[in-house]
């Protein structure tokens, strides 16, 4: 038996080195550069400006209408590419899209929309302000899965004649047009006969006044196909086919040139730098982890003291380096990310500080009177259990050695990610760690987030962004409630930086850190890939498929 | 096989069914959470929808979730009655038709890799056993063993990387090659078979160890026993012994293993449908359990207990055919 134990082993590290070969064969230095921003990197100037085909990652994310995409996925982007919108977003803010100018009244309350003339159906029918209204109408009785408005901040739509078309609200809100410009706009003379549009499933569904149509779709396989509409009224469609295919491993379908564009791991960024043949930049970090505390259950961690050690003690920088391998940004204490617009570079930092972090506990009445290394105040030990998602587990001991050197004891609790985000909405947890995407979004939900003023939009958002339970902070609600109601971009902007730093000092959670994956593409196939300026996936962007000419030119 | 059994096996079958039906419906229910309040990510950079809590509402009244829960159950055992299995909240289509899509290749790769495994299994098994204490049967059962040892997903990815990205053979993922059209049934089947290949490949050599260490084990069991002795003394061949008379009774456990392991294959399913990006059933389960899409995990739950009842069935009638003992 001793023989075949050593046979069984050596067979099993051929395997193991087989595997590591395969997986990282260029596996020589680390990158520093991750932290450089999104102009990072490679080798040739300008790749393709056009493209007959280009091959993406695919799999199935529904049939691409706003009512029968999967809620998960990049499903809204598919529906993007054939359905227009009022307004669309380039790298620095929206632009003119459907409409082509808007008026907002002095009162925040109404908004008119003057739309393109001679814009028309992929069925030729013409598009009008009808359209408009009746989206809105139909869709107060029909939920789409994405890409909807929220119904309940609408008063009326009002057509003023064909081509203007104009909103009315019930309270101002700051951010409509940033929801316009993802409100995507469906056929009256389609949609008015379809009671169930969740089972609308044939070939007029997916008829938008989009840059592409529909050629195929297999929800079996997981593959589209998407031709150019010849008939589009805006700028020219600079790659002709698109099709998405299944993949089993993105980077090696990349390598092998099944697909044109596909994300990399750090450890292997060596094998396309500097190599003519790609390009290579890091996405926005629009995607992050965040720490939530439960004040409403545990009153200690009302002490804004002690959620300050806790910012002191826990390693953000090195969550970045261990965890993401350098392709992360660690997370600002004023929320928004350092790629996201309206950042604002001043605020408290808390890099990593253990003795801040030991002296604020002594200061808040946290000694460890028992010697057993955690810290107590009348009984009460500051020790909690983590909740977080199975694959999250290693974040948490991370957090856990660092906490434990502060004296706060940590029990990571790993649960199945739906039951984490049930405990999160009902407040059953203590502390906790989830991670999801939308940091780029416009800077409004920092006011759904943190304020626990009602209003009507995002009053009650439940996804995503879930608002904190038990906190609460008299100068962020009143700044959020001027905020909502601010009409000049300009003058938001400086609340929204007051917010962040309100915020920062008062620690309402933490976030941990933001990812900024490394994209990579083939410069001979297409170069056109740009960042909406709120959104991390390139992919995703409708003016990346497009010429960059007239309303869409680059900015 | 008189009425009196067979009515007791009927009723047993219909309780069987009823329990399945009652844990399929209940049980998705009482995990934490709803399909509409996800509000994080399952891989890094995914994106998810938002919801407000009123559109949350809207969706919970569509499908009916707003329903007293005996109520929601008494409608599903009324639709279920007529054959409706229900629409899944997240694909959006009928639970029947993503059972449809996906299962037959689900079945595919399993039956073919059921069929490969147990068939090698048992010549190795046979060669092995008969070749016992020389020294071609410690190698095959060392490197078996060994072989068994690599978790399937690993194993997958390992032939990927020989067959896809080395050799270039095969192609890297899917069932079929994406937007073709075929000149015919055979070149269909063709493209079919090379896209199968190593998923069936992957899980049969998985399933491979179990049947010929049993195979093998078994037979040496057999080979001391006196009919194998009077087989000898009645002036039989040693092949005819040994395939006539050992394996036969060898087989068996064989039968009842393959039996079972058919709804085991499941689970092995999902791991190797992921490597392959192959659009099997245990990939939509597994997706159905994290949105929580309840009508569909009902359908796939209640068609893999179906399935594997009938297995369970089809090993008795097959046990009949091999051992007389067993039919009454």
């Amino acid at each position: 038996m001793k023989k075949s134990g050593i046979i069984i082993i050596v067979i099993a590290l051929i395997c193991l080195a087989v595997v590591l070969a395969g997986c990282t064969s260029q596996n020589s230095s680390q990158t520093t550069s991750a932290s450089t921003g999104s102009a990072a990197t490679s080798g040739a100037g300008q790749g393709a400006t056009q493209a007959e085909i280009v091959h993406l990652t695919g799999g199935d994310y529904g049939y691409p209408q706003p009512f029968t995409i999967y809620p998960r996925g990049p499903g809204s982007s598919k529906v993007g590419m054939i359905f227009d919108s009022l307004l669309e977003r380039d790298e620095k803010g929206i632009i003119p899209w459907l409409a082509e100018r808007w008026e907002i009244s002095a009162d925040g309350k109404e908004y008119t929309f003057y739309l393109r003339k001679g814009v028309k159906w992929q069925d030729d029918l013409p598009f009008t302000a009808n359209d408009v209204k009746f989206t809105t109408e139909y869709e107060m009785k029909n939920v789409p899965v994405s890409g909807g408005i929220e119904t309940e901040l609408i008063d009326s739509v009002k057509v003023i004649d064909d081509n203007t078309v104009k909103f009315i609200l019930k309270e101002p809100a700051s951010s409509f047009l940033y929801k316009i410009s993802s409100y995507r706009i469906i056929p009256e003379h389609i949609y008015r006969n379809v009671t169930d549009p969740a089972k609308f499933l044939n070939k007029s569904a997916v008829i938008g006044t989009g840059p592409y149509k529909l050629a195929e779709y297999n929800k079996e396989h997981g593959s589209y196909r998407y031709v150019a509409n010849e008939g589009f009224w805006g700028p020219r469609v600079a790659v002709k086919t698109v099709e998405f295919i299944p993949v089993s491993n993105e980077l090696i379908a990349f390598d092998q040139g099944e697909i044109d564009f596909s994300s990399v791991t750090p450890d292997i960024l060596d094998k396309y730098k500097d190599n003519p043949k790609y390009r290579l930049v890091q996405q926005p970090d629009f995607w992050g982890y965040e720490f939530y505390f439960n004040m409403k259950k545990y009153p200690e961690l009302k002490d804004v003291r002690v959620r300050q050690a806790f910012a002191y003690a826990i390693n953000r920088s090195e969550l970045v380096d261990k965890i993401q391998r350098g392709a992360g940004e660690p997370g600002n204490l004023g929320i928004l990310p350092d790629n996201h617009i309206w950042y604002n570079a001043d605020q408290p930092e808390y890099a990593w500080d253990l003795a801040k972090a030991k002296t604020l506990l002594d200061e808040a009445g946290w000694k460890d009177t028992d010697g057993d290394g955690i810290r107590d105040k009348d009984g009460k030990k500051l020790s909690y259990a983590l909740s977080l998602a199975s694959t999250e587990v290693r974040i948490g001991e991370l957090i856990k050695e660092r906490l434990k050197e502060a004296g706060i004891d940590i029990q990571v609790k790993a649960l199945e990610s739906k039951a984490r985000d049930t405990n999160l909405k009902k407040g059953d947890f203590e502390l906790l760690v989830s991670g999801f995407g939308g940091w780029g979004q416009d800077a409004d939900y920092l006011r759904t987030r943190y304020s626990d003023a009602k209003t009507l939009s995002g009053s009650n958002t439940v996804a995503a962004q879930a608002s904190v339970i038990g906190y609460h902070n008299d100068a962020f609600n009143s700044l959020a409630a001027s905020e909502v109601k601010e009409l000049d971009d300009a003058k938001r902007k400086q609340i929204v930086f007051e917010m962040q730093k309100v915020l920062a000092d008062d620690i309402p959670t933490i976030p941990l850190f933001y990812t900024k994956t490394w994209d990579v593409w083939t410069l001979p196939t297409y170069d056109g890939w740009m960042n909406m300026y709120d959104h991390h996936a390139r992919t995703h962007s409708k003016l990346s498929y497009l010429v960059r000419e007239g309303i869409a030119a680059k900015r | 096989m008189n009425e009196k059994t067979r009515n007791t096996l009927i009723i047993r079958f219909v309780i069987t069914l009823l329990v399945i039906l009652a844990i399929n419906f209940f049980l998705p229910r009482m995990m934490p959470g709803d399909p509409f309040s996800t509000t994080s990510s399952d891989v890094q950079g995914e994106d998810i929808v938002t919801m407000t809590e009123e559109q949350r509402q809207y969706f919970i009244s569509y499908y009916g979730m707003d329903l007293p829960l005996h109520e929601q159950f008494f409608r599903y055992l009324a639709n279920m009655a007529h054959g409706d299995f229900g629409q899944s909240i997240y694909y959006k289509i009928p639970v029947t038709s993503v059972i449809l899509i996906h299962l037959p290749w689900t079945i595919l790769i399993i039956f073919c890799a059921t069929a490969l495994s147990t068939a090698v299994g048992i010549i190795l098994g046979l060669i092995s056993a008969r070749n016992r204490k020389k020294r071609s049967d410690r190698v095959m059962m060392t490197g078996l063993i060994a072989f068994s040892e690599i978790p399937s997903f690993l194993l997958g990815i390992i032939l990927l990387l020989i067959f896809c990205v080395w050799l270039k053979l095969l192609p890297l993922a899917g069932a079929v090659t994406p937007f073709a059209h075929y000149a015919g049934v055979v070149d269909q089947a063709l493209d079919i078979a090379h896209h199968a290949f190593l998923p069936v490949l992957t899980l049969a050599l998985a399933q491979l160890t179990g049947v010929y260490l049993l195979t093998r084990n078994t037979l040496i069991t057999v080979s001391s026993k006196d009919y194998i002795r009077t087989a000898y003394a009645k002036g039989l061949g040693e092949r005819i012994v040994w395939t006539r008379h050992a394996l036969r009774n060898a087989l068996l456990p064989v039968v009842t293993r393959t039996g079972f392991m058919i709804g085991l294959m499941m689970g092995g399913a999902v791991l190797v449908e992921t490597v392959f990006s192959y659009p099997g059933i245990g990939l939509t389960l597994r997706s159905a359990v994290v949105n929580r899409d309840y009508a569909l995990i009902q359908g796939i739950l209640l068609v893999t207990a179906v399935s594997i009842l009938l297995c369970n069935l089809l090993v008795d009638q097959v046990y009949r055919k091999l051992d007389p003992r067993v039919s009454d």
